[in-house]
């Protein structure tokens, strides 16, 4: 049965362990059965909740803890590691020597601890297999997908996007992840580790936060938009940095090579330089009038919204967004500002509910919809 | 209140690295938290008394203390102390039961209620309840297999190792777990039509 294959690669979803080809026959089989989509999505939330921690229990149980390791003739000296600079560096030649001993004459234990293990582990190899270096997700037009990275951080992975990380080097030093397409980031908080993403005009830097980033190849602009927290990025044409506060859209344009003649003040000569800054923007992120969520982020509830937008941008979203391909005959049309969300509507539906605020009519051919006055 | 913490393999290896190569006590307070309440919440489904899951699970924090200089030499530290709260349940359970078998219906599994006040879109309380009363109306098995994917965040294979059962269960019995979950959202919705 369809509908159970739906929960077996679900299990494998939510656990980490579905492949690629088992995450897209999962949204194919949910978008079959739309009727599913409600309790997938109930359950994939649902999946997010943790359990609380009761740090007052740890801290009273971590206590009674220290008393019964005292009496087996173990004090930990908590004071002397959590009071003042810790002198954790290097240790000095003599404490080198001395556990140098130590370790000889561990040596029969740890055997001894090694075959207990080994008894108690059963196939130990499962565990030490390196994994594949590069690790990539992508998805096509029409999908979307949520990844958890080996850190916990959370990736909402829009259409027609890609994201590749070193499976067994990330988090080592600092998480680093590349990234084309759009994303929506939720950063585990790591103070010693910052979470870097690389895109072709920006890198970004953050401890933890959450935030959208938008770097289609094709596209006019490069999009960060942060919810929370706080970033740095990093233009990579010239070595400038800005910091983002909450709700902040950083906008910069990707085509930024291109030859601009200016006036120089001083020679009064006309010179033709390259003018490789890109062009910067720095504004808030829009809201959507009726709910007041933020437009930037909708797609991450499977909403597709968008707020005073020119049609034309709204067709690549849709694009994107039902895997198909719109075509605007009329140059005005394209031009033309409309606010709206949808959810669950299908293309046609969401193109006659746009018909109601602007005169255009439509034709369909296979996968192409071509909008004309 | 911070919300449990999953802790990463690297950070994992490096607390490791920590408590044998510096005795850091912090590091070894860290590791506490870190497991202390999945681990004694496994025991408590083998052994039914909180004070004996606490007991067996300090045990096993002991002895990481004891040998703390080989501790390196644990190539899987989570997967170590899973087992080890394993067999030490059991041990503990042959003393007082004089029974050496158990099989995972026998088990008394825990599951922490989801938090009413969690922020999502779709969790109301009435829900909650719901999921409650749904995975509480679970087999152990199923029950015990669902908790350690999700709230220990354990893998398919190392659930496998831990209660000795095949990957293929293991995959059966979550996505049942999963259906009958969901099913809660049908109950709800759908409100009797009748008059």
């Amino acid at each position: 049965m369809n509908r159970d294959r739906i929960w077996t690669l679900m299990s494998r979803k939510l656990s980490g362990e579905a492949t690629q080809a088992e995450l897209f026959e999962l949204d194919d089989l949910v978008r079959r059965y739309p009727d599913m989509d409600i309790q997938v999505q109930f359950i994939r939330e649902f999946w997010s909740i943790q359990a609380e921690s009761d740090d007052e229990y740890l801290e009273a149980t971590f206590h009674l803890h220290s008393d019964r390791l005292k009496e087996k003739g173990f004090d930990l000296d908590i004071n002397k590691y959590e009071i003042g600079s810790l002198n954790l560096d290097m240790p000095d030649e003599s404490q080198k020597r001395k556990r140098r001993l130590l370790w000889a004459g561990a040596a029969v234990m740890i055997t001894a601890a090694i075959v207990v293990f080994g008894f108690f582990s059963g196939n130990k190899k499962t565990y030490s297999q390196e994994k594949v270096a590069q690790s990539e997700v992508s998805t096509k037009n029409g999908s979307r997908t949520k990844i958890q990275l080996p850190d916990g951080t959370s990736v909402w992975l829009n259409s027609s996007s890609k994201l590749v990380y070193d499976n067994t080097h990330f988090g080592t030093g600092i998480r680093e992840v590349s990234l084309t397409g759009e994303a929506y980031f939720d950063v585990v908080k790591n103070p010693n580790k910052p979470f870097v993403i690389h895109t072709a005009k920006m890198d970004i830097k953050v401890l933890g936060t959450a935030f959208n980033v938008k770097c289609y190849p094709g596209e006019k602009t490069t999009e960060t938009s942060l919810v929370r927290g706080s970033v740095e990025v990093t233009l990579k044409d010239r070595q400038e940095k800005i910091v983002m506060k909450p709700n902040e859209k950083l906008i910069i344009n990707n085509d930024d090579i291109k030859p601009v003649r200016q006036l120089n003040a001083k020679t009064k000569q006309v010179a033709v330089i390259e003018k490789v800054n890109p062009i910067i923007e720095l504004s808030h992120l829009t809201l959507y009038p009726k709910d007041s969520s933020i437009v930037e982020t909708g797609w991450v509830e499977n909403r597709l919204i968008f707020s005073d937008e020119k049609l034309d941008e709204i067709a690549k979203k849709m694009e994107r967004w039902y895997g198909v391909t719109i075509k605007i005959s009329n140059d005005r049309l394209r031009k033309e500002l409309l606010t709206g969300s949808f959810e669950k509507e299908t293309i046609y539906q969401a193109l006659n509910a746009l018909q109601l605020t602007t005169a255009f009519t439509y034709k369909v051919d296979k996968d192409v919809i071509t909008i004309s006055k | 209140m911070d919300k449990r913490q999953l802790v990463s393999a690297h950070e994992l290896h490096e607390l490791q690295q920590r408590i044998a190569d510096y005795e850091d006590v912090s590091a070894y307070k860290k590791l506490f938290f870190y497991f202390f309440l999945p681990l004694k919440s496994f025991s408590f489904s083998i052994l039914k008394s909180k004070e004996a899951a606490e007991e067996a699970v300090s045990d096993i924090f002991i002895e990481i203390w004891s040998k703390r200089k080989q501790l390196l030499e644990i190539e899987d530290l989570k997967m170590y102390l899973y087992i080890s709260v394993r067999n030490a349940s059991l041990r503990r359970l042959q003393q007082s039961q004089k029974t050496t078998m158990l099989s995972l219906e026998d088990l008394e599994v825990e599951f922490a209620s989801p938090d009413p006040n969690a922020e999502t879109f779709l969790m109301t309380s009435e829900l909650a309840h719901k999921i409650d009363q749904a995975i509480e109306s679970l087999p152990q098995q199923c029950k015990i297999i669902f908790k350690l994917a999700k709230q220990d965040n354990l893998k398919y294979k190392e659930i496998a190792q831990l209660l000795n059962i095949s990957v293929k269960t293991i995959d059966n019995q979550l996505s049942t777990a999963l259906k009958k979950i969901a099913a809660v959202l049908n109950t709800t919705v759908k409100r009797p039509s009748s008059n």
